[in-house]
């Protein structure tokens, strides 16, 4: 098993410090995008340090702008993005959120879990299969931090969900376990049930954060070090998963302005030591 | 129109602020309307909009903050404008709102904020903004906490973004007399045609 971080922008210090202590990298193509006269891309000052990085470590890509679940359409803009950096680097596999974060092409400022119906299954797996068809390699789907509990209307568990998304396309899971802790915290999910249910052997990369609290809702925000409840679940997680390869320890740009690189270099070390990474 | 179609609309309703009126024709706005989890959601959504927009549109932020109403500048924001899910776009459309705010001060210094972003990162690019207020005690406030009146500082003057300048910005009080221009910030002499900003 691999360890792994984000890198989210042109932080030099940063990446001398992270790169050697990791196995592999993860990028967002939203994090590098500019805009010029309304069109998003990747500027080819971008695309050289990610090369530059891609150099050192393994790739892997994590997105968040593709809106999978949107019913008029996913960001044809995010598809651009990937377009660009699959022309442009080696990377070993990508995956987005299973979920939607605009509605007619207008954002929603926050990623939304799906209904979990019949209809948002057809339009998943439908557009999951697309992706497949589009870049040849694994395609990994993330469980997203639940923002509404249930209401009745669910046609699957949350775990039977994914499931059949997995069994129809073939896609590989993205097992998000800070996620998992804020859905406990939020909105009541009973994680060993839901992992006794989910497709475990689909899990390639799993997810591991730490967040905070706001006004007692707790927020997959990336912006702290990984608590030891957190450190647990991905141990858990770890020897569930028998086709998991990679522990990505999430960590928002944002954060590392005001924790310090020194700081999550340690962490890393830290987690490697923890998780039994060696 | 389809069940998801419904629900995600009756979301993108509630979250920017326009769920009354989706509320009248959807049974699950109105759900979504009563939900604290719903609201907590959305509550969620403006601080973490503040906190960038904050960041990325500082010195106007820090006005509006000044005048006490940047949350409920930025409720209007997102109400009215479709919004981007690129930051840098929606710092951009931000100012673009503020810049044509009926408060002379705050409206200057979007299109100033505006112009210098677009100054960094467009080689060559100059732009002018007229002022109705001295802008240094105003960036005196922003970047050191200053404190200053309003109808103290009040007079003409042009704000210039110039990556080519030192410091990338230069200011002049203008008079009505000749010569039309004293400088008044950073003392340097003009060179080229200024044109006031196109907001538009």
């Amino acid at each position: 098993m691999l360890l792994a971080t984000t890198i989210e922008g042109y932080d030099a210090e940063l990446v001398e410090r992270v790169v050697p202590l990791v196995d592999m990298i993860e990028i967002s193509p939203d994090r590098w995008v500019r805009e010029q006269d309304g069109v998003a891309s990747i500027p080819q000052s971008a695309l050289d340090f990610i090369a530059g990085l891609a150099r050192q470590a393994p790739l892997v890509v994590h997105g968040v702008g593709l809106s999978i679940g949107s019913y008029d359409r996913w960001s044809q803009s995010y598809i651009g993005l990937l377009d660009q950096l699959f022309e442009a680097v080696p990377i070993r596999w990508h995956s987005e959120h299973l979920g939607y974060a605009e509605v007619e092409g207008e954002p929603l400022g926050t990623m939304v879990e799906l209904p979990r119906s019949r209809e948002a299954l057809r339009l998943v797996a439908q557009r999951v299969r697309a992706i497949q068809q589009r870049y040849a390699v694994p395609f990994l789907l993330e469980n997203v931090a639940r923002a509404l509990p249930d209401d009745g209307t669910e046609q699957f568990s949350p775990a039977g969900f994914v499931n059949e998304i997995v069994a129809e396309t073939g896609c590989g899971l993205l097992l998000d376990v800070y996620n998992l802790e804020c859905d406990r915290h939020n909105i009541g999910l009973n994680i060993p049930d839901f992992l006794d249910e989910l497709d475990l052997r689909a899990v390639r990369e799993i997810h591991i954060a730490g967040g905070t609290l706001y006004k007692g809702f707790r927020l997959d925000i990336h912006s702290r070090l990984v608590e030891d409840s957190t450190i647990a679940l991905a141990r858990e997680a770890m020897s569930r998963c028998p086709a998991a390869e990679v522990v990505v320890f999430e960590i928002l740009d944002e954060a590392v302005a005001a924790l310090g690189a020194p700081a999550v270099a340690a962490e890393l070390v830290r987690l490697r030591g923890r998780l039994g990474l060696v | 129109m389809s069940e998801l179609a419904q629900r995600q609309r009756a979301l993108l309703a509630v979250l920017k602020g326009r769920g009354a009126q989706a509320g009248a024709d959807s049974a699950y706005a109105r759900q979504l309307l009563a939900s604290p989890h719903a609201a907590m959601l959305r509550e969620i959504v403006c601080w973490w909009r503040e906190f960038l927009l904050s960041r990325d549109c500082r010195f106007t932020a820090a006005l509006l903050q000044r005048r006490g109403d940047f949350a409920a500048k930025l409720e209007d924001f997102v109400r009215a404008t479709p919004g981007s899910a690129l930051i840098e776009q929606q710092a951009g459309n931000f100012l673009h709102y503020a810049a044509g705010d009926a408060d002379p001060l705050v409206a200057a210094m979007a299109r100033t904020e505006l112009a210098l972003m677009r100054s960094r990162r467009q080689p060559g690019y100059r732009v002018a903004v007229m002022w109705q207020h001295d802008p240094a005690p105003v960036f005196a406030f922003v970047l050191r906490g200053l404190s200053f009146e309003e109808a103290a500082i009040a007079g003409t003057f042009r704000f210039v973004a110039d990556a080519a300048v030192p410091g990338g910005m230069q200011w002049f009080e203008c008079y009505p007399e000749v010569p039309p221009e004293r400088p008044a910030g950073i003392a340097l002499p003009m060179a080229g045609v200024c044109q006031v900003i196109d907001i538009d």
